[in-house]
C-alpha cells in the first residue's frame, strides 16, 4: 500500500467528522443504459469483438463489438450471472446488439426484458453507495481505474432522489478521453486503435504506439462567455483548416476525432484552435501520453 | 526618474537559446512565457494592467520542491502519538520560494540591462476585492504557457515534477513570445485521489461544466490552522508518479524532449 493510499484510508476513517465532498457524490444513474440477458456460450463473440470475453465464472469485462470491417460498433459490459451473461448496453443499440448476439455460435437465447429487472449505475473511484438490501452486482470498469465502478442494481428498489444525473459521469469519462458510449460512432468507421483501446483492453505495447492518422482525444472548451452552444458534430478549426470533429460534448468536456498531422501543424504555426468560435484545447490523455511526441516537458519554443 | 525609459531597446531574439541561457544563469528548473496579445484572456490582461500597463509578456519560473519532504506529509489522523513530520513542509516551501524570489529579481535585472522595464512580482499578490482570487493567477499563466495542467485540486501539475513546484512571475515590456508545448498532454490523471484525501472535504469532483470545484475558504482556513497541509499535493505526486526520488515518471515517453536532461539530473543526485 502506498503512502498516499494510507492517507486516503486515514481520511476515510474520519469521514464522519468531516464535511462530505466525494462521499456526497452518490451513484450516477446511467438511464441511457439497459441490460440484456444472454443464455449460452459467448466464446465465439471474440471473433467480432475487441476485448476479452469473460468465462462463465469470470470477472465482468468491457468489450467493443466490431462491424464486419473491424470498426467500432457497440460498447458492452459482459457480466457473468447465474449461468448466463448480463450485457450492459446503450438503450439505442440494444436491438442491434441483441440481433448480433443471436448470430453468435453458441448463444441460445437473448432476453431483452432483463432491462426491466436491472438498473445501471456508474460510481466514481472508490465509492460505495449501496447497501445490501437489494441484489447488486458491482464490478470495476476494466478500461481505466479512474472510471471507477459500474453497478447493476435490482430495479425493485425505489428511485433515490440523491442519484446523480448520468451526464456528470459522462463528463468524467470525457475528461479521460473516453467515449461514454458508442452511439455517436454510428457510421464513423473508427478502429479500436483510433479510440486507444489497444492501450486499455490489451497489454500495453512497448515503445511508440501505432502511427495513426486519426485519434479520439479529449478536448476542453474555454468558453468566452457564460454559455456555449452544443458542439456535438461540430468541426474543430485551426484557423481556416478543419482538424477534427466533436463526437460528444457536455459542458467544458468533450471528445473529438482529431486528424493528427494538421493538428501538429497548427500547433507549430501557433494557429488558434476553436470550435464554433470558442477557444478549444486538444490534449493527449495521460494514459495515452506515451504515444504523444511531447510528453515530458515543454517542447522547444515554437517561435 | 526612471532611466530605463530612455534606453532604446536593442534587438534581442527571445528564442529557445535565450530561455536556456536564462534558465542556467538564474538557476531555475522550469521557465516559460505568455505574451500579452489582443485576444488574450480578459482576466490575464486585466491582471497584467494592474501591475504594469505596458507589459508585453509574463514570464513564469518554477523550482522543484523536494520529494523527500513532500513524502513526509501525512493525514492528521496518522500523527497520533508521533512527531508531526509534515510540519517541515512549511519551512521547505519558504526556502524554495525565497530562492525563486531571488532568481526572479535577478531576471528582472537582466531584462532591465537589456533595456526593458520589468517587475518581479512577489509570492503573494493582493486579492480582488470581495473575492478569494488573486489579481493575477500564476498557475493559469503557466498553463497557458504550456508548462503544465491545472488539476482537479487547482494546483499546477507539471510534466517534470508534478505538483511539487513553486511558481514566481515577472512582467516585462520585452516582446517575448508565448512558449507552447509540442503535442500537449493532460497532466491531470483525473483519478480524484485529491478529492478523497482532503481532510476537510474542500475538493469536490467537478461537474461537466466545471474544470474544478474547490471550496477555497474551507481549504484556506484549514491550511492556516495546521500551518500548511499539502495532502492533495502529495496524493497527486503519487498518482502522477512524481513522488519517487530516484526514478523518472513512468508515464514519460523514453524519447521525449527533456527526458535525457531529467535522467542526467537524477543520475547526478543518486
Amino acid at each position: 500500500m502506498s503512502a498516499s493510499e494510507e492517507d486516503i484510508q486515514a481520511s476515510a476513517a474520519v469521514t464522519n467528522l468531516k464535511p462530505k465532498s466525494l462521499l456526497a457524490d452518490t451513484s450516477h444513474h446511467l438511464t441511457q443504459r439497459t441490460v440484456l440477458e444472454v443464455k449460452g456460450d459467448l466464446g465465439a463473440l471474440s471473433e467480432r469483438a475487441f476485448g476479452s470475453i469473460p468465462a462463465h465464472d469470470g470477472k465482468p469485462t468491457f468489450v467493443s463489438l466490431l462491424t464486419s470491417e473491424g470498426h467500432l460498433d457497440a460498447d458492452l459490459f459482459l457480466v457473468p450471472y447465474a449461468g448466463g451473461t448480463l450485457v450492459d448496453v446503450h438503450r439505442d443499440l440494444a436491438d442491434h446488439v441483441a440481433r448480433a448476439l443471436l448470430q453468435v455460435q453458441g448463444v441460445t437465447e437473448v432476453d431483452p426484458t432483463a432491462g426491466k429487472r436491472w438498473r445501471v449505475f456508474g460510481e466514481l473511484p472508490d465509492q460505495k453507495n449501496f447497501d445490501s438490501q437489494f441484489e447488486t452486482i458491482r464490478f470495476a470498469d476494466t478500461r481505466r481505474r479512474e472510471l471507477g465502478a459500474r453497478v447493476l442494481r435490482e430495479a425493485a428498489e425505489p428511485e433515490g432522489f440523491d442519484w446523480r444525473h448520468f451526464r456528470k459521469w459522462d463528463g468524467h469519462a470525457m475528461r479521460l478521453g473516453l467515449l461514454p458510449d458508442h452511439r455517436c460512432l454510428l457510421g464513423k468507421k473508427i478502429t479500436p486503435q483510433e479510440a486507444g483501446y489497444h492501450r486499455l483492453l490489451s497489454k500495453p505495447s512497448s515503445g511508440e504506439g501505432p502511427a495513426l492518422e486519426r485519434r479520439i482525444l479529449p478536448m476542453r472548451i474555454e468558453p468566452s462567455g457564460d454559455a456555449m452552444p452544443s458542439m456535438a458534430g461540430a468541426s474543430i478549426m485551426a484557423g481556416e483548416v478543419a482538424i477534427g470533429t466533436v463526437l460528444e460534448h457536455e459542458g467544458v468536456c468533450s471528445v473529438a476525432l482529431v486528424t493528427i498531422a494538421p493538428w501538429r501543424e497548427a500547433l507549430a504555426s501557433r494557429a488558434k484552435i476553436t470550435c464554433l468560435d470558442e477557444p478549444a484545447l486538444l490534449v493527449w490523455p495521460t494514459w495515452l501520453a506515451a504515444e504523444s511526441q511531447g510528453r515530458f516537458g515543454p517542447a522547444p519554443h515554437l517561435i | 526618474m526612471n532611466k530605463i525609459s530612455k534606453i532604446a531597446p536593442e534587438e534581442t531574439q527571445f528564442g529557445e537559446d535565450w530561455f536556456a541561457s536564462i534558465k542556467a544563469e538564474i538557476g531555475v528548473d522550469i521557465i516559460g512565457a505568455l505574451a500579452v496579445e489582443p485576444d488574450s484572456h480578459p482576466d490575464f490582461v486585466q491582471g497584467v494592467k494592474t501591475f504594469m500597463p505596458k507589459a508585453k509578456a509574463a514570464i513564469i519560473i518554477m523550482n522543484e520542491m523536494a520529494a523527500e519532504t513532500m513524502n513526509l506529509v501525512k493525514h492528521p489522523a496518522k500523527y497520533m502519538g508521533k512527531p508531526k513530520t509534515g510540519e517541515i513542509l512549511a519551512p521547505h516551501v519558504d526556502l524554495v520560494t525565497n530562492e525563486l524570489d531571488h532568481a526572479n529579481y535577478q531576471l528582472s535585472k537582466i531584462l532591465k540591462r537589456e533595456g526593458y522595464r520589468s517587475i518581479a512580482l512577489p509570492r503573494r499578490l493582493p486579492v480582488r476585492p470581495g473575492q478569494m482570487r488573486v489579481a493575477l493567477s500564476y498557475c493559469h499563466i503557466a498553463e497557458a504557457a504550456g508548462l503544465g495542467t491545472i488539476g482537479t485540486h487547482t494546483l499546477l501539475i507539471t510534466p517534470e515534477f508534478g505538483t511539487r513546484v513553486r511558481l514566481a512571475c515577472l512582467l516585462t515590456e520585452a516582446p517575448i513570445p508565448t512558449t507552447k508545448r509540442h503535442d500537449p498532454t493532460d497532466d491531470c490523471t483525473h483519478c480524484l485521489d485529491c478529492v478523497k484525501v482532503c481532510p476537510v472535504g474542500a475538493i469536490s469532483s467537478p461537474g461537466p461544466g466545471e474544470r474544478y470545484n474547490v471550496d477555497l475558504m474551507r481549504c484556506k482556513f484549514y491550511r492556516d490552522t495546521v500551518d500548511n497541509c499539502g495532502l492533495c499535493q502529495k496524493a497527486c505526486s503519487v498518482a502522477t508518479r512524481h513522488s519517487e526520488t530516484v526514478t523518472p515518471p513512468l508515464t514519460a515517453h523514453a524519447d521525449a524532449p527533456g527526458m535525457e536532461e531529467y535522467l542526467n539530473k537524477i543520475a547526478g543526485r543518486s
